[in-house]
């Protein structure tokens, strides 16, 4: 079943800079593919994900990043939402983020878990699918 | 007297008289060769070169072992290190490598010492990789035997997909046959702007 929940704010602007910082960059000079590792930080508007490893999915002709494939520890924080997952596939140009890997998004009080959840950053909904499970604090408190 | 022998006569007078003339032409119109004139050489580039000895389009190439080529060139190199290293001006190197792609290097300034097998760029330093890389730093020093390079201090690059800024690079391969990274390292930050991409 599917479970539509609203994530982060609603006007999360897609075409904002995006800033990666990590601790290396490592270019593979006979293919061209690209990784960041090491504590990485990637910051569009007030979206912030974190993770081990980055891996760059670009189209060289245009320099356009098609794909930002997040693996290890992944965390995704924007608004006062935040979402764990074990990896994260964000595709830039249509604003959308994959997360897979044994998903938990906390908002205040409750929480939900599932497999997968993908997250439309411009609409600011998510929709979680596989096994969605609701965690509901009785105490509250935190 | 008749015609003919008074042409000749008139023909002795003349004939002698118009050789003098361009004889004397031959010396006094003819260009002034100042022998004591200067030679066309400033005396301090003589002293130079008589004091150093300097190589103009200095060329150094080696394969190394992984079959990576290696050729490096400067416009003058003045071997005048004690090290055996020699100085040079507008140093170029070019890697073709084994499994693809070449890198560029170039700067204003540098050393190369074959026999340490090590050069160094230095001033201006310009790295483009045929992945699309442009890199600026000040510094870097690479090997010319095994294909190893890094540079000490900071770096600004424009990549494929953004700006890329970093405490240093290191260009090398991690094992002999694996094929060649350009890592950066010691803190990467990327701003890429997806409004207009390929600005650079």
């Amino acid at each position: 079943q599917d479970t539509r929940v609203a994530f982060g704010n609603s006007k999360a602007d897609t075409s904002a800079p995006v800033e990666v910082t990590a601790a290396s960059l490592d270019v593979n000079q006979s293919d061209g593919s690209a990784e960041f590792t090491g504590d990485v930080l990637v910051v569009q508007g007030d979206m912030r994900l974190t993770a081990n490893r980055v891996f760059v999915v670009y189209d060289r002709g245009q320099s356009r990043i098609a794909r930002l494939e997040a693996t290890g520890d992944v965390v995704l924080v924007s608004g006062q939402d935040a979402a764990e997952a074990e990896r994260a596939d964000y595709s830039i140009d249509d604003g959308t983020i994959v997360m897979t890997g044994n998903v938990l998004l906390s908002q205040g009080a409750s929480a939900l878990s599932s497999d997968r959840m993908t997250i439309e950053l411009a609409t600011g909904t998510a929709r979680m699918a596989g096994r969605v499970k609701t965690i509901l604090n009785s105490d509250g408190d935190n | 007297m008749d015609r003919h022998s008074r042409l000749v006569a008139y023909f002795k007078v003349l004939l002698p008289l118009a050789a003098l003339a361009l004889m004397s032409t031959l010396f006094l119109l003819s260009r002034s060769i100042a022998p004591t004139g200067t030679a066309p050489f400033a005396d301090k580039d003589i002293e130079d070169r008589v004091r150093g000895q300097q190589i103009t389009g200095a060329f150094f190439s080696g394969i190394t072992a992984s079959g990576d080529e290696i050729t490096v060139s400067a416009s003058t190199a003045h071997p005048a290190n004690t090290d055996g290293s020699a100085d040079a001006e507008e140093l170029r190197a070019h890697m073709t490598l084994a499994q693809g792609g070449d890198i560029r290097l170039q700067s204003d300034t540098g050393t190369v010492d074959p026999t340490q097998s090590q050069a160094s760029f230095r001033g201006n330093v310009l790295i483009t990789t045929s992945t699309g890389y442009t890199v600026r730093t000040q510094q870097l020093d690479t090997g010319l035997e095994t294909l190893a390079a890094e540079t000490p201090g900071q770096v600004e690059a424009t990549g494929p997909f953004g700006d890329i800024t970093a405490g240093q690079m290191k260009i090398g391969a991690k094992n002999q046959d694996a094929p060649v990274h350009m890592l950066f390292t010691k803190g990467v930050k990327l701003v890429y702007d997806p409004r207009n991409p390929g600005k650079d």
